[in-house]
């Protein structure tokens, strides 16, 4: 009976982990840069330590004006770049979703002093 | 008479009010020619139909002021009636400065719709323009842009063609998905346009009057980006692949070749004559202008200003490019001539400029700007001298393009 109450705490505690982990990220950039740096890479490192067999999403940012393209390309490269460093964290490749959103969803249209310059890293319970 | 003449105003009235979009004068040279119109048959209906739009099209060209009296210049405009009944209007061209304008009769259509008017309204302001100025005109040209609209919270995207001043708009493609990138093809033939959906993107072609085709599956990344001097390739940026290719597809036979392997991020390819790609590439760090020689397979570095240099856009001559130019947080957009290329020259800066597309003499910019929180049409000569809006009763406008003149 006591190995049983000691099971079910276990399971409370180990989902209560689980949906305690912050399901979302964000990794801010520098103007151009598409590849991590180290410190960007240790961050998601770290977002994956108590990785827990969800769904990965992830998008690439960039902000608006100059050229459509190159923004469109330059947040899929973003989101190509996390892509790789989360492989590295043993997540299977099936689970992960990557999607370039170019300036689409900037956050302050029109002002580049708020910058879009990010990757957004979303985990998904795979039920969802 | 007096009904016709009723008829002609109320349809020109019509077609300046019912428009896809109106046009807003920004800035226009200090000093324009001041002009006085005048039309000495009152009870033609035509004239007095043209002449409320040519004075409204004029006076927003910037570079002439039309006055209503005081005039040393003037402009006669007149009906004329050929012995076989043909119809013309006559411009006699009037005062110290003027008289020595040839006159210039330009053939009446039949106006039986009320966008002729318009048309005819806009081809004698472009020849009064291009006489007293000196400079292209714009104002019988036509544009194609993506149109933006939000209908119960969900965006209906349609790429339109109208002209430049909103009148004759046609819907050409519509979709949920944002649509990018329309580019036609130099004989007017072939349009292409590039969807975003959620797994990647679809380019649809459209030839003549055949139903869209398209001519790649979603789960591709690829923007079409520019249509060959023959009208035949289509150039495509692939950027399913880290570093992102150029890719020539070939209308005729369906087939996809490889015309330069990508380095880093290139993109907004433009195909000039003689074989050039101008494009944008980051191997350099930031973005900047390159030119690709495809026989040769060389690659030389244009720009080397600013924090990065992107859509390059060049006239049909060769001789004029135009991009935008980012230093901090301003963007700018940029005439580089290419016969003083150490002199190249910002005619406009703002916080958004994006995407320009010059015209094939090098005379005027389409742009996209934005006017508040909403994306606007920009056009402005290449001297920026005169910038003037084109802007959406409803909506947004993104990527204008020029239709070409056949």
């Amino acid at each position: 009976m006591i190995n049983f109450i000691f099971i079910l705490i276990h399971i409370f505690l180990s989902s209560a982990q689980a949906w305690a982990l912050p399901q979302t990220i964000k990794i801010q950039l520098e103007r151009h840069q598409s590849h991590l740096n180290m410190a960007q890479k240790e961050q998601i490192n770290d977002f994956f330590k108590t990785y827990h067999h969800q769904k990965v999403f992830i998008t690439g940012h960039s902000e608006d004006g100059g050229s459509t393209q190159y923004n469109l390309i330059l947040s899929y490269q973003r989101a190509q770049s996390a892509l790789e460093q989360i492989k590295l964290n043993h997540v299977p490749a099936d689970m992960i979703f990557i999607q370039g959103a170019g300036s689409n969803r900037n956050q302050a249209p029109g002002s580049l002093l708020m910058n879009n310059r990010y990757i957004e890293i979303n985990l998904m319970e795979e039920s969802l | 008479m007096f009904l016709f003449w009723l008829l002609s105003v109320f349809l020109a009235y019509t077609q300046v009010c019912a428009k896809l979009l109106h046009r807003e004068l920004v800035s226009a040279p200090n000093n324009p020619i001041p002009v006085c119109i005048n039309s000495s048959q009152a009870d033609d209906d035509v004239i007095s139909a043209l002449v409320p739009i040519i004075r409204f099209n004029l006076n927003l060209s910037g570079l002439i002021s039309v006055k209503t009296n005081d005039c040393t210049n003037q402009i006669k405009i007149s009906g004329h009636q050929s012995l076989l009944g043909t119809r013309s209007v006559e411009l006699q061209f009037l005062g110290t400065e003027l008289s020595k304008l040839p006159t210039h009769k330009i053939p009446t259509p039949i106006l039986n719709d009320k966008h002729i008017i318009n048309q005819y309204a806009n081809k004698i302001t472009r020849t009064i323009h291009e006489y007293l100025t000196h400079h292209r005109g714009w104002h019988d040209r036509k544009i194609a842009f993506i149109s933006t609209i939000n209908i119960d919270g969900e965006n209906q995207y349609k790429l339109m063609i109208s002209h430049i001043d909103g009148s004759d708009s046609r819907e050409l493609f519509s979709s949920r998905r944002p649509l990018i990138n329309p580019i036609f093809s130099p004989d007017s033939q072939k349009i292409a346009i590039t969807e975003l959906g959620k797994k990647g993107t679809s380019i649809y072609v459209k030839e003549g009057k055949h139903d869209w085709e398209k001519i790649s599956s979603e789960s591709e990344l690829g923007i079409a980006s520019s249509w060959s001097p023959d009208s035949q390739h289509l150039l495509i940026v692939n950027y399913q692949i880290h570093n992102p290719s150029l890719l020539s597809y070939d209308s005729l036979s369906g087939t996809i070749k490889t015309l330069m392997p990508g380095w880093s991020l290139d993109c907004d390819p433009v195909w000039a004559k003689d074989n050039f790609i101008y494009l944008a590439s980051s191997r350099s760090g930031s973005p900047h202008i390159y030119r690709y020689e495809i026989n040769k397979k060389l690659l030389e570095r244009i720009t080397f200003q600013g924090d990065g240099n992107l859509s390059p856009s060049i006239s049909k001559d060769r001789k004029t490019l135009a991009y935008i130019q980012r230093i901090k947080d301003e963007y700018g957009l940029v005439i580089h001539p290419f016969q003083n290329p150490t002199q190249p020259k910002k005619i406009l800066s703002a916080l958004f400029l994006q995407d320009p597309k010059i015209s094939d003499d090098g005379s005027w910019i389409l742009l996209t700007e934005r006017q508040g929180r909403r994306n606007v049409i920009g056009l402005i000569d290449t001297e920026g001298q005169t910038h003037i809006h084109l802007i959406a009763e409803e909506g947004q406008f993104d990527y204008p393009t020029w239709v070409p003149e056949t």
